[in-house]
């Protein structure tokens, strides 16, 4: 493997070099007034997401927020983790375990904070501290910062597939340093050892934290072996980046550990990744977990991205080392394997993607980099600092039209508003509108976003009313169902059948959403 | 950093095949390159008439090709279908129709798998060759043919397409091993022109062509055009494989129609696509799986040896993206990747030594390698479908001939019904039609881009029991239904529950409904299946 040597000091640990300095005493004597083509770079990198997300505007059947908002509610409220499953009044399995807990009490801290515009902004920050984070890697890798730059900023199509406002949303910094950290082991110094630390972060926000372990045994794997090719176990075993990896895997193993369930969470997560690519009869309901092609949101440019790094591998004659090999196989395959992965093969394509380019095509990276036009860069530094600044959501009032809305207009919006008067009983309901009802009514409901939460006869039986196979009004009456929220387009032989049934009647209706309610003295 | 010309493969001037006795010196005594041949070819032979004919395509090809026979003419309107259907109609593929037509009044399914043994046989043949004069031991040529033979099974079901596996091979023959040869001047354009009246995949031949002239052209440096022969004659090739499809029964007329069969196919007229070969590729197929699998070993392979030739490279990254962009477009691109893939194997195992092209490797015991292909000679002999019944290598419960969800039993009682418009399971369509038209017709079939995209949602809203089913099935004039019992099951409880609807004839998979009349009673149970 030809690794490049960096432009900067060899700070290889993504955190240290967040929150390290520069080494060149020039720029440090001269900042902020003269900042440099590097720092410039590396706020655009940060600025262009932290804008984007600002505008976006939440979504009510945007379903992982909602349950996550209401989970983070009920440990807020209770001050404890709830031993049953306080959404769903239909059976979940047992025994219950929040996972996830410590994202949930962020959202829903954020949220009681600062409202939906707090939510905006900390996603944005969040994104924008990765993004970060790569044009850094990039720059290890041996670009110059325009290339850095471009190759952070092109990966973002392949990353948005997973910036929704969920738990995940956690898991991409504390990747990203586990992803640095695995490529430069000996680097970092003191910082190197929070690692574990941000470990435990993970374990309690993400059940992705499993990715992190596999980047460290991924690297271990690669470093020793190479190493034992060339001069034997015992030289592989003294090495000191195999010893700070394997450290590193011993420690990152034993973090999860430190989560409120202990050893029990392992069961979670074989029921979480069984469950979730298993529940194909639910159609478009669970895009995230197909496989990845053409026609799937961030296909094209995940397979535009993978021809891209071939033909860049190709034309520059550059070869990328074993580790690097083994971690872009099986990020690629995590990605064709399911949609939810791409976002993964996002974050480890860029620095050798822009470290392959720079030394194929641009050249051996300058020992120092240019620094550009100072009054420009300070030109282009303040535009985006100010550019950021204006896209915080508080003050979208003062835009008019312009701005999009906090929450997007929605039947499923105003149909809430006007249950939460009612204060309906068990409510059945279109399986994407779950969450947002259980955020809004305060109710537990038919089922939400949570396919690992639920047995798979609660969704046969979802699937079964929704269709209005013989027996639906039976299955309706056993889980003691009195008003049905559904979906025209979605549920159509359903709500044929309500309506033509005398045990129900139309209580409300607004675009494809319609409320039935038990009719009075239908018999159950 | 390695010289391209130490990677370059041996290829690049192949020789051609000597003489008779040249061929007949090869064949005698038999060697372990035989052996390995008849292995590849004995499993082409059973993949193609072991599986069963289970596709809908093959009912209404040789219906159409029936029709044919019997009047010797083109139809203007289709005879099948009792809705309307989209114009002008043409009958592209009507060689295909009635050479399926003919093999079929000849000796029912089972010549027609024995048809497609035959056919399979011959692009494997095809594509070994290939990767032989690629330079290619007889064993990686073996492997990847093996390899390819995976893919190409999932396009090889028994219908026009099925035609265009050897003519393909027979393409990426002359524009590869034999590319400039001036024998391909002569083969190609006639090929094409049969290509033109078997299959509408037939752009993919001048898309040979073409890949091998821009191959050959970047190759060579600009003022040595002018001056190479075989650029010269894939030029040419190019122009009369451009108008070698006018020989149609349509000329020009074709152009449209194929344009609008891709756009239709590929959802470009606001329908979703229909058939899941028509679906991009992805993992969630086991053909997208072996795909990404070729791709995946082949990348490596490629990595490790070194990149191929201009031409290959065009070749691959072209018909890599046609296979992602659909399902059925894997088949093309594991013909194309078998050669490479092999050239790539035997470098890898030999390092830069390639051997000899076209050479034997090893010879083995010839008493033994003769008698191990008389065994798969054997194989080949007891996989023939009219032995089937006897169980020898095949039982025919495992591996029926024909496909066992055919509403076979179904189609009788409606043979018995007056002329009648069928609304029928959309599978099943190509069979109904085979069996009753034109006396019933069907509603639809999987001729898809036939039909208006509004025909195609109107199945779905009544096969869904959508909001006015009965209403639409009023407006198409349908007087009777035959539905699957399990994939119809909405439809069925509908029916049922309609009061105006009745079971006249139900099995364990297909029901038929017919009117009812006020008096009449419901009749029998036929309840949807799990």
């Amino acid at each position: 493997m030809r690794r490049a040597s960096s432009p900067h000091l060899p700070v290889g640990l993504a955190l240290a070099a967040a929150l390290g300095r520069d080494p060149r005493p020039a720029r440090v004597a001269t900042w902020p007034l003269a900042p440099s083509l590097d720092t410039v770079w590396l706020v655009l990198c940060a600025a262009y997401p932290f804008v984007v997300l600002n505008w976006d505007t939440l979504a009510a059947d945007d379903g992982d927020l909602w349950w996550t908002l209401a989970l983070g509610r009920a440990v807020w409220e209770t001050g404890a983790l709830p031993a049953h499953d306080p959404l769903a009044y239909t059976p979940t399995d047992t025994p219950f375990r929040y996972a996830q807990w410590l994202a949930g009490l962020l959202l829903y801290g954020a949220y009681r904070l600062g409202g939906g515009e707090l939510l905006l902004v900390l996603r944005a920050a969040l994104v924008a501290t990765v993004f970060a984070l790569l044009y850094r890697g990039c720059r290890r890798a041996g670009a110059a910062p325009p290339l850095a730059g471009l190759g952070t900023l092109l990966v973002l199509p392949l990353v948005n597939v997973g910036l929704a406002l969920r738990p995940q949303l956690f898991a991409l910094v504390p990747f990203v340093l586990y992803l640095e950290a695995t490529r430069h082991p000996v680097a970092g110094g003191r910082w190197r050892w929070l690692l574990p630390l941000v470990m435990v972060f993970w374990v309690n926000v993400h059940g992705s934290f499993l990715l992190g372990i596999a980047l460290v045994a991924l690297a271990l794997l690669a470093r020793a072996g190479a190493l034992a090719w060339r001069e034997g176990w015992r030289g592989a075993l003294g090495e000191p980046g195999v010893r700070a990896l394997a450290q590193l895997l011993a420690l990152s193993l034993l973090a999860p550990l430190a989560n409120p369930y202990g050893l029990d969470l392992v069961p979670y997560l074989q029921t979480y990744l069984a469950a979730n690519p298993d529940h194909v009869g639910l159609g478009d309901l669970l895009t995230e977990w197909v496989p990845t092609s053409l026609a799937t949101p961030g296909g094209p440019a995940f397979f535009a991205s993978l021809a891209v790094l071939a033909a860049a591998l190709y034309a520059s004659r550059q070869r990328l080392g074993t580790a690097e090999l083994l971690r872009l196989g099986l990020f690629a395959g995590l990605g064709l394997r399911w949609l939810r992965g791409i976002v993964w093969w996002g974050l480890v394509l860029p620095a050798p993607l822009a470290g392959v380019v720079q030394r194929g095509w641009v050249g051996p990276p300058a020992p120092a980099a240019p620094r550009g036009h100072a009054g420009l860069n300070a030109l282009l530094l303040g535009a985006a600092l100010v550019a950021g600044a204006a896209s915080l959501p508080w003050w979208r009032a003062y835009y008019g039209p312009l701005a999009p809305p906090l929450l997007a207009p929605s039947p499923l919006v105003t149909a809430a508003d006007w249950l939460a008067t009612q204060e309906p009983e068990p409510v059945f309901h279109y399986l994407a509108w779950g969450p947002y009802l259980a955020w809004r009514l305060e109710r537990p409901v038919f089922a939400d976003g949570r396919y690992e939460a639920h047995p798979r006869a609660v969704f046969a039986d979802y699937l079964a009313v929704s269709e209005a196979r013989p027996g639906w009004e039976t299955r309706l009456t056993a889980y003691g169902v009195e008003w049905l929220v559904l979906d025209q387009r979605a549920q159509a032989p359903l709500v044929r059948a309500a309506a033509a049934s005398p045990a129900w009647q139309r209580a409300w209706e607004t675009g494809p959403l319609v409320v039935f309610r038990r009719a009075p003295g239908a018999t159950r | 950093m390695r010289e391209r010309a130490a990677v370059a493969p041996p290829w690049a001037s192949p020789p051609w095949p000597g003489s008779v006795a040249g061929w007949r010196r090869r064949c005698w005594p038999l060697t372990l390159d035989h052996v390995w041949l008849a292995a590849l070819l004995a499993f082409a032979w059973v993949v193609g008439v072991a599986l069963q004919a289970d596709q809908p395509d093959y009912w209404w090809t040789v219906k159409l090709g029936d029709l044919l026979l019997a009047t010797g003419q083109l139809p203007t309107a289709d005879p099948l279908s009792f809705t309307a259907t989209r114009g002008p109609y043409i009958e592209q593929q009507w060689l295909a129709q009635l050479v399926l037509a003919t093999v079929h009044r000849l000796g029912g399914l089972e010549a027609a798998l024995v048809l497609r043994g035959a056919l399979l046989v011959a692009t494997t043949a095809l594509v070994y060759a290939i990767c032989r004069w690629y330079g290619a031991h007889t064993a990686a040529a073996t492997g990847a043919c093996g390899l390819a033979l995976l893919s190409v099974v999932g396009g090889a079901a028994i219908r026009p397409q099925l035609f265009a596996l050897p003519l393909f091979a027979l393409f990426l023959l002359a524009t590869t091993a034999a590319a400039g040869r001036a024998w391909t001047l002569g083969a190609l354009p006639p090929a094409m022109a049969a290509w033109a009246n078997l299959h509408g995949s037939f752009p993919l031949g001048i898309g040979l062509v073409g890949l091998a002239l821009a191959g050959r052209a970047l190759a060579l440096p600009p003022r040595a055009w002018a001056g190479d022969r075989p650029l010269r004659r894939l030029a040419l090739l190019v122009a009369l494989c451009g108008l070698a499809p006018l020989a149609n029964p349509y000329g020009l007329g074709l152009v449209p129609w194929l344009v609008d069969y891709l756009r239709y196919n590929t959802g470009a007229t606001g329908l979703a696509t229909l058939s899941e070969e028509w679906l991009p590729t992805s993992v969630g197929t086991a053909h997208g799986v072996l795909f990404f699998l070729q791709v995946a070993l082949l990348a490596t392979l490629l990595v490790r040896v070194g990149p191929p030739p201009a031409a290959d490279c065009l070749r691959l990254l072209g018909f890599a993206a046609l296979a992602l962009q659909a399902l059925r477009s894997t088949v093309w691109w594991a013909l194309v990747m078998a050669p490479v893939l092999a050239w790539a194997l035997t470098r890898l195992a030999s390092g830069a030594r390639a051997p000899a092209l076209g050479g034997s490797d090893r010879r083995g015991v010839p008493v033994v390698n003769a008698l191990l292909v008389g065994c798969f000679g054997l194989v080949a002999l007891l996989a023939l479908p009219w032995l089937r019944p006897y169980g020898l290598l095949f039982g025919p419960e495992r591996w029926p001939v024909q496909d066992t969800a055919l509403p076979v039993a179904a189609a009788d009682y409606a043979a018995t019904l007056p002329a009648t418009q069928l609304f029928n399971h959309m599978d099943w369509g190509g069979y109904l039609a085979w069996r009753l038209a034109p006396r019933q017709r069907v509603f639809i079939d999987g001729r898809f881009q036939l039909y208006e995209p509004a025909r195609y949602r109107d199945y779905f809203r009544i096969a869904r029991a959508g909001a006015d089913w009965e209403a639409r099935l009023a407006a198409h004039g349908v007087q009777a239904l035959v539905l699957d019992r399990r994939a119809d099951a909405p439809l069925l409880q509908a029916l049922a529950a309609s009061g105006r609807w009745r079971v006249a004839y139900c099995d364990p998979l297909a029901a038929v409904y017919i009117p009812r009349a006020v008096d009449e009673p419901q009749g029998v149970d036929c309840a949807p299946r799990e």
